[in-house]
């Protein structure tokens, strides 16, 4: 059975339908919650955030790519590349192995037919490109032709020893199709090609002909140093067919007796119009076309990007003027931040990088306050005594006096979970040195802080009384506590390699304020921070 | 719903954030709501039961006592008609929290011991005794308020 009281009837009465308005602040706060309005006093301006992010990202994918293109145009633009492009239709396809195994020749080659009975071979190495037929076959006798005898090409040039090593290595690594062509242009091999090869060589050779033709005149005209020569008279006899084999490996001389043709044998000079191409060029179809450095050659450096989270504890006070109630008032707790990074470590072990973030630092807020001062009536009665008329008997009168007072409230204690929040925004410079999976090093750099979003509440001085009063952090009338800082951060950072392209780093760091863009109090906060960052690296592929 | 939640907080800015969190909780339910009923009750209900779990999640030190029933005394039936809104309001703002939550959802929301003992975690006794401390303390207020009153218009 429900009791009935007349204390509850009344009040129920009275409240059950009271309505009160809300103050403007809690609408604010409540859409800037529900994410009506992205301006909201405090609230995180998420949009620009995301395009900046966004931006960040497009910028070093673009950097990247950018700078892949730009090596691929250079090896596009090499000459070899270019003999490449203007092959004839008969070459095969890229064989992405085979261009491997020739590598680190760098320029084409040529052989000339060999005549075994007079030992007039004059033999052009100029060097290929990849495993299918070099176009440009210009010979030395075809030149011999233009230009008339060469001389002297007895003494072998720097370039000799290079071409055979190369050559060698060639043979050696890659038993392809140019290697067997290149064993039956020489001598007893040669047997095995049938008649239908030989017209298809000798159709292709009249094209290479016509072409070195063309481009052969700059050297005609100014060749002053011999071509390779073979035998003791120095001159070049033969000017008969063109092998269409391009290839001449230790292997394949070794074995071509006929010939008497032996790798000392050859050497190689430099054509004036066939620059020697640096050791670091690519041909087209190698396994990473985007490199101009072969696969042993380290890059300089590699691009990285990666993501960080971090937890630790703050250790903050108030700076400014008037701040000791503040002081006393918030306990600062706890960090996290997290964001992505990007940058670029060199093989010395230097980096820099720069990235974007998030960061929250949490704190209690207690504060006792008085509560709100009110208006008393007090009642002051006053007795008078007097003798009745013409007895002794005392009479008393009294006044009540009503007396209008001010009474302080009781102490009340206000207290708030005050969250900060802020974008971070890190330039580092880093430094590693690498023990087998691990890396070892540290790391130090600069850190814009732009506070963003605040929830809880704070102290304001009140105009009126000169007490401290509270409010909520959203409030505007605190913003100038919140401007832009620049931190400064340093720690250690423990790395381990994942995989080779994937690295997990354990980065004890501590930041803390250096400049705040405003002068007045604002939060000084040193935070000792553990942060985990997982970084990927954009290095060219395992060959 | 602000003066549901001030009659629920300790102060204004803890019904601010009252206010804050249920319509948050209100707008996430939203879909929940079936039409059948009082949008007004249906949102009314949530702002309490936001009330008392944030009470709850405070830990609050429920009080208790030995009496289920402590010895009320009648109250005028003019003292307490004498008093406005706002003064009511501002009676069960200073009672402490315990009471303040047992009264509310007692005299005022109409929810019975087992109910309330259910929401706040504690037992009907302890519900049943609170309530009748809140009804003491809520009469002497009301009778010093009224002793004022009548004094000072006795002094004019």
């Amino acid at each position: 059975m429900r009791e009935k009281h007349p204390i509850d009837e009344r009040f129920q009465r009275v409240l059950l339908n009271a309505e009160a308005t809300p103050p403007e602040a809690v609408r604010t706060a409540l859409a800037a919650r529900m994410g009506w309005t992205n301006n909201a006093q405090g609230g995180v301006l998420w949009k620009p955030l995301l395009i900046v992010a966004i931006g960040f990202l497009g910028a070093g994918t673009a950097a990247w790519l950018w700078s892949s293109s730009e090596r691929a145009d250079q090896v596009a633009n090499l000459p070899s590349a270019k003999m490449e492009a203007s092959a004839d239709d008969t070459a095969q396809p890229i064989d992405p192995f085979a261009a491997a195994t020739v590598e680190p020749t760098t320029a084409p080659s040529t052989v000339q037919d060999i005549d075994p009975a007079k030992q007039d071979v004059a033999v052009e190495v100029r060097g290929m490109t990849d495993g299918r037929h070099t176009t440009d076959r210009t010979t030395a006798a075809q030149r011999t032709g233009e230009n008339g005898a060469v001389q002297g090409a007895t003494k072998a040039s720097p370039i000799t020893k290079s071409t055979r090593a190369r050559t060698s290595r060639t043979s050696s690594h890659h038993p392809s199709d140019t290697h067997r062509n290149a064993v039956s242009s020489l001598g007893e091999p040669a047997a095995d090609h049938d008649a239908e090869k030989d017209d298809a060589n000798s159709a292709k050779n009249d094209q290479h002909i016509s072409r070195s033709q063309a481009t052969a005149e700059p050297f005609a005209a100014n060749n002053t140093e011999p071509a390779i020569s073979k035998g003791s008279s120095g001159q070049l006899g033969n000017t008969g067919r063109i092998d269409p084999l391009p290839i001449l490996t230790s292997a394949s001389l070794a074995s071509n007796t006929s010939s008497n043709l032996g790798l000392n044998d050859i050497q190689a000079v430099r054509l004036n119009n066939q620059p020697i191409l640096p050791i670091t060029s690519v041909p087209v179809g190698s396994p990473n076309p985007g490199s101009t450095q072969p696969g042993y050659v380290l890059p300089a450096g590699v691009w990285w990007i990666g993501a960080y989270a971090g937890m630790g504890a703050v250790n903050g006070q108030w700076r400014g003027t008037d701040v000791a109630d503040l002081q006393r008032s918030e306990r600062w707790r706890s960090t996290t931040q997290a964001g992505i990074m990007v940058g670029r470590e060199w093989r010395n072990g230097w980096g820099v990088s720069a990235g974007l973030g998030l960061a929250r630092v949490r704190s209690t807020f207690e504060h006792e306050r008085l509560g709100e001062t009110e208006s008393v009536t007090e009642i002051d009665t006053t007795w008078a005594e007097f003798s009745y008329p013409g007895s002794s008997f005392p009479l008393y009168t009294w006044s009540i006096d009503s007396v209008a007072a001010t009474r302080i409230g009781a102490a009340q204690r206000v207290d708030a979970r005050n969250l900060y929040t802020a974008v971070h925004v890190p330039v580092n410079l880093s430094w590693h040195t690498t023990v087998r999976r691990l890396r070892i090093g540290a790391f130090g750099g600069l850190a814009a802080w732009i506070p963003t979003q605040r929830k809880g509440l704070s102290l304001v001085r009140s105009a009126q009384d000169g007490f401290s009063t509270t409010l909520p952090l959203q409030d505007a009338q605190l913003d100038s506590r919140f401007s832009a800082q620049l931190h400064g951060h340093l720690g250690l950072s423990l790395g381990y390699s994942v995989t080779e392209h994937m690295c997990l780093f354990f980065e004890p760091n501590v930041a803390t304020p250096l400049f705040s863009f405003d002068g007045a109090s604002a939060p000084w906060l040193t935070r000792p921070v553990v942060q985990i960052r997982l970084q990927h690296e954009f290095r060219s592929k395992a060959r | 719903m602000y003066a549901v939640c001030l009659r629920y907080a300790r102060h204004e800015l803890e019904a601010q954030d009252l206010m804050q969190e249920g319509f948050i909780r209100v707008y996430e339910k939203l879909s929940a709501f079936r039409m059948e009923g009082s949008l007004e009750g249906w949102v009314r209900r949530i702002m309490v039961h936001t009330a008392i779990n944030q009470f709850r999640k405070k830990a609050f030190q429920m009080e208790r006592f030995g009496m289920e029933y402590l010895p009320e005394e009648p109250v005028a039936a003019n003292a307490i008609d004498n008093l406005g809104e706002k003064e009511l309001m501002a009676l069960i703002a200073g009672l402490p929290d315990g009471y303040r939550h047992v009264f509310n959802l007692y005299a005022i929301e109409g929810f019975d011991h087992a109910e309330i003992a259910e929401m706040l975690g504690c037992g009907e006794s302890t519900s049943r005794s609170q309530l009748s401390k809140a009804r003491s303390l809520l009469q002497a207020r009301i009778e010093r308020k009224d002793a004022l009153h009548h004094a000072g218009k006795a002094s004019h």
